[in-house]
């Protein structure tokens, strides 16, 4: 029985996921032996119907439990799609101490498409480094979506997260903005050239 | 009396049959009498007369002299031009009712206007109306002039948009328009540059053209009355070929070789291809609106003629400005959205010189409304107020000089503004004004200069306090105004999710409808306050400047009821008291009471002294009642204070004894010195002096009240500042603070001597903003105010988690 076009397109999809999986796997195994510290949004894309309340946390990874480097204060512009959302509010973490007392906290969320948050931790460093996990949540941004959709984020401007010295990270974003358009980009590449296969392969049937 | 008009529409029968059925219907009304169409009406919109906008959809009004019967009346419906004009065929009489309407659309854009007949029929009665349909702007203006109560010959222009005041653009300071009152100015560049001290708060590209002017446009013994013309010099710097045979040509891209031999290109000013005009009433609120077409103007078209602005109901007019529904379509309510006039700085940078300062400026209490075709389209303006939220006597709440507009989201989809994504979803004031006035953010295009920190120039709003003051510091305005703005700016969000708390008048956050408020100088106290003793009034007040009068006597040992109201107007008001020494203020706060939270009762007053309560709102002038508790004479009051970077060190004062305070200070420190005193006679002073020996610097400063702002003389002595008064007991009375010299030290930014909380929250208030030379809270030295350096200060702290 010869395959169908549908079958085909599949199975052309299937083998490049697990081919982009592979790719992310030793990805993140080279990330994880350069102990790069990324910063994420969980959940990276969300849908949500008109109305609904979306939040979205922002993730900071690649640290060590107990030990430097830690983090000590941020100051981030979140970018978002101001047509599908609007944003509501902003719920720091703990882990650089308890946001009504132990730190300084500051959001503004008044200019559409960006969201600017910032913290910074007034705990003696040992206290701070105590206190942190390999991975936790910096904060959590609360949209209402205007419309059906889906959500795509990203960080603008100069990405600056602190160690509790005052020093700047090095930060690797993910995904990536650019990432996540090429990711997509490339599947509708190998969508197309399985759709151009199978029709030829239709051609040479005829 | 039996009807016998023909009846149509229906299957019918005449003669016996006719009469028979007649005297049934008549015997039964529900069944429907013979009807007769009697009338045939259509609903203009606000225009004058028969006329409708073009493009916009009118109700039509078909009237029968009796009532319909069973299975209705079907009225046939013609228009003499359908393309001007659509009706349906039929409009159907519901059986039992005596009319029916029907919907007529208009064309949008006609040029002139044009006579449509509308013609109803049923049987062989038809009935006519002649309606008029016009997108003119001359017969919007003339609908205009009638809810403005004016009359054409108010504004005969035409105008000229030189007679205005000039709106240059400036960076760093420098006027870099073409000319200056026409004289030629050698600054210019030779296009405009792509930012600039105080932008025009238009998106990127558009906000720093210059030679632009702005007219006040008034009518003798109409004060209700107030127009602006506007005319932008935007999208080029058009130059003139001066010289040779094409003298006079433009020469847009001011390459000489266009001009030809014995010519050259230059600078050109006369060219305004956007130019507005708005005509508001101030009593009423109506609000109107006339717009050129904003594209690059061509030299030779009537709207670029800045020598020749059209009154808007000249027939002129309709080659000058858009037709009523493109302006519509820009939505200028959008930007407009606390009232006609914008108060940028931009722009008060001239209105502010234009009948002394009040021209065009924002009234709180005025109505605003768009009406008319399109215009009513536009959203409704809702304004906000909020409780004082922590101002002091001396903080005027934003809404004292402002409306301020709530959140407004526009409808999907969101009108463009100049291409920019998400500009014009919202109005603006929520998501752009508010936070331009007070520097929490900058528009587009703001020069290095126009973020400068810590002067007037990014801290606008409030004006400055008083002559030799440049204004709050950031410290300053963030202990004052930053609270407020926060409550504002989080009362405005709450229109989206309007609640029964917010429509409640005395709420902390309270939304409504302009147009609602009573008109300035209305009948009534528009702030009052009563004293009472339980029984009768003891004193009623109204606005005195703070002048309590004599004092009100109270027996040892009574109490007295205060209460207060104010209009609507009013709401941020509070009440601040002073009691004798030792009397607890309880259970008012420090910033005093609310208005809508005042004290029950006062009392009982045991303490003799005297006892005084200040009643103010939004930062209008206030009224105070002033009680005396026989017993004691009244005690002087003195204090003084000087304030170092905003932040207050510790009084002097004489309550409850004399004491001198010290402070520390660096010569990079913004300084003022504070001081009041009462029950004094009128001889106070304050004399600077240093050490050693204190000796007189020569500099005295007369007044029982006032601020000086100082600077600390280079060289390390103790700078002095001591208040001397004869108090009203015939005593001299001193109280004197010290400003101590000290190198600034990194972090200590309050220069307390300590790092502490307060020290890293004024770094993290100012992150991201430029550093100032020897900036204490710039402790990387980058030249930039980062929450690296709020958290290398916070390794720094006295104490842990930097407690004081």
């Amino acid at each position: 029985m010869k395959p169908t076009k549908k079958a085909n397109i599949l199975s052309t999809w299937l083998r490049a996921s697990r081919i982009l999986l592979l790719l992310s796997a030793l990805g993140a195994t080279a990330s994880s032996a350069s102990a790069a510290i990324t910063l994420a949004f969980d959940p990276a894309m969300p849908s949500f119907k008109s109305g609904a309340t979306v939040d979205v946390a922002l993730v900071i990874a690649g640290l060590t439990a107990g030990a430097a480097p830690g983090v000590g204060a941020f100051d981030l512009n979140v970018a978002y799609d101001p047509a599908l959302l609007t944003a509501t509010g902003v719920t720091f973490g703990t882990k650089l101490g308890d946001p009504a007392t132990d730190t300084l906290t500051d959001s503004v969320l008044s200019t559409p498409g960006n969201v600017n948050l910032a913290q910074v931790s007034l705990l003696a460093t040992a206290d701070l480094l105590a206190l942190q996990p390999a991975s936790f949540i910096l904060a959590t941004i609360s949209f209402t979506a205007l419309i059906d959709g889906k959500g795509e984020f990203g960080l603008v401007g100069d990405v600056r997260v602190d160690d509790p010295l005052g020093n700047k990270l090095p930060i690797v974003v993910v995904p990536e903005p650019g990432g996540v358009v090429l990711f997509l980009a490339g599947l509708l590449l190998l969508a197309i050239a399985s759709r151009s296969r199978a029709d030829r392969q239709k051609l040479a049937l005829a | 009396m039996v009807e016998t008009a023909p009846l149509s529409g229906q299957s019918f029968r005449r003669g016996v049959v006719r009469c028979a059925l007649a005297v049934v219907l008549v015997l039964h009304p529900a069944f429907g009498a013979a009807a007769n169409l009697v009338k045939l009406d259509i609903t203009p919109d606000l225009l004058s007369g028969n006329t409708v906008v073009g493009g916009n959809r009118v109700n039509g009004t078909v009237t029968l002299d009796a009532a319909a019967p069973a299975g209705g009346v079907a009225v046939a419906l013609r228009s003499s031009d359908p393309i001007v004009a659509t009706v349906p065929a039929t409009v159907t009489v519901p059986a039992g009712a005596a009319g029916a309407t029907f919907q007529v659309t208009t064309k949008a854009k006609l040029p002139g206007s044009t006579e449509v007949t509308i013609t109803a029929t049923l049987g062989a009665v038809a009935r006519s109306y002649p309606l008029r349909v016009a997108d003119d702007v001359t017969e919007y203006a003339k609908a205009c002039y009638a809810r403005l109560k004016i009359q054409e010959k108010d504004l005969p222009g035409p105008f000229r948009c030189k007679d205005g005041v000039q709106l240059p653009v400036q960076k760093d300071g420098k006027t870099l328009d073409i000319a200056i009152n026409d004289v030629p100015n050698p600054l210019a560049p030779k296009s405009f540059p792509a930012d600039c001290d105080f932008p025009a708060w238009l998106p990127n590209g558009e906000q720093c053209y210059g030679s632009s002017f702005i007219q006040q446009l008034r009518i003798a013994g109409n004060p209700a009355f107030e127009g602006a013309l506007l005319c932008r010099h935007k999208t080029v710097w058009a130059g003139v070929c001066s010289g040779g045979a094409n003298n006079g040509k433009t020469c847009g891209d001011l390459a000489s070789a266009a001009c030809g031999a014995g010519s050259k290109c230059i600078l050109g000013d006369k060219d305004f291809p956007d130019i507005a005009v708005i005509l508001y009433n101030k009593s009423n609120g109506e609000t109107c609106w006339f717009q050129t077409p904003d594209t690059e103007c061509k030299g030779n078209e009537p709207r670029c003629d800045g020598t020749g602005v059209p009154a808007p109901h000249t027939a002129r007019a309709k080659q000058v400005f858009l037709p009523p529904s493109d302006t519509a379509g820009i939505n200028c309510v959008r930007c407009h959205d606390n009232g006609p006039w914008m108060s940028s700085r931009w722009m008060d940078a001239a209105t502010g010189t234009i009948g002394n300062g009040k021209a065009l400026a924002d009234d709180p209490a005025a109505h605003y409304l768009n009406n008319g075709a399109h215009f009513d389209k536009w959203a409704k303006t809702t304004f906000v107020t909020v409780k004082r939220d922590g101002l002091g006597k001396d903080g005027r709440a934003c809404t004292a000089c402002h409306k301020i507009h709530a959140k407004e989201i526009t409808p999907d989809p969101a009108p463009p503004f100049a291409g920019v994504p998400g500009y014009g979803r919202n109005y603006i004031t929520l998501a752009h004004w508010l936070d331009y006035s007070v520097a929490i953010t900058f528009p587009p295009g703001a020069s290095a200069t126009g973020k400068l920190p810590d002067d007037d120039h990014a801290l606008w709003m409030p004006f400055s306090r008083g002559a030799g003051a440049h204004g709050l510091t950031l410290a300053e305005w963030n202990k004052i105004y930053k609270p407020h703005v926060d409550a504002l700016r989080a009362c405005m969000e709450k229109k989206g999710v309007e609640t029964a708390d917010n429509k409640k008048k005395g709420s902390n956050c309270e939304v409504r409808l302009t147009g609602n408020n009573p008109a300035p100088g209305a009948p009534g106290a528009r702030l009052r306050g009563n004293l009472s003793d339980g029984t009768a009034i003891v004193r009623q007040v109204t606005p005195s400047g703070f002048n309590p009068g004599s004092p009100i006597a109270v027996s040892p040992g009574t109490s007295m009821i205060l209460s207060w109201d104010a209009d609507s107007f009013h709401h941020a008001c509070a009440i601040e008291a002073s009691m004798p020494p030792g009397v607890p203020q309880a259970p008012a706060t420090a910033g005093g009471w609310n208005l809508q939270d005042p004290p029950a009762s006062l009392g009982p007053f045991t303490v003799p002294g005297e006892y005084r309560f200040d009643m103010y709102c939004e930062g209008e002038e206030g009224a105070s009642f002033l009680l005396a508790v026989p017993g004691a004479a009244p005690s002087p009051k003195l204090h003084i204070e000087a304030i170092v970077d905003g932040f207050a060190r510790p009084r002097a004062t004489n309550i409850p004894g004399p004491a001198g305070t010290t402070a520390n200070a660096s010569v990079a420190d913004a300084i003022f010195v504070y001081w009041g005193a009462e029950s004094v006679k009128d001889d106070c002073v304050v004399t600077e002096l240093r050490d050693p020996g204190a000796t007189p610097t020569g500099r005295t400063f007369p007044g029982a009240s006032g601020y000086i702002k100082v600077a600390l003389a280079v060289g390390g002595n103790d700078q002095i500042y001591a208040l001397a008064c004869t108090g009203s007991d015939d005593k001299p009375y001193t109280v004197k603070t010290t400003l101590r010299p000290t190198a600034a030290v990194a972090c200590d930014v309050n220069g307390d001597g300590s790092i502490d909380k307060a020290d890293i929250d004024l770094i993290f208030a100012r992150r991201n903003f430029a550093a100032v030379p020897n900036d204490r809270r710039d402790v990387q030295a980058d030249n930039l105010i980062t929450v690296n350096d709020a958290r290398i200060c916070a390794t720094r702290c006295k104490n842990p988690k930097c407690a004081p």
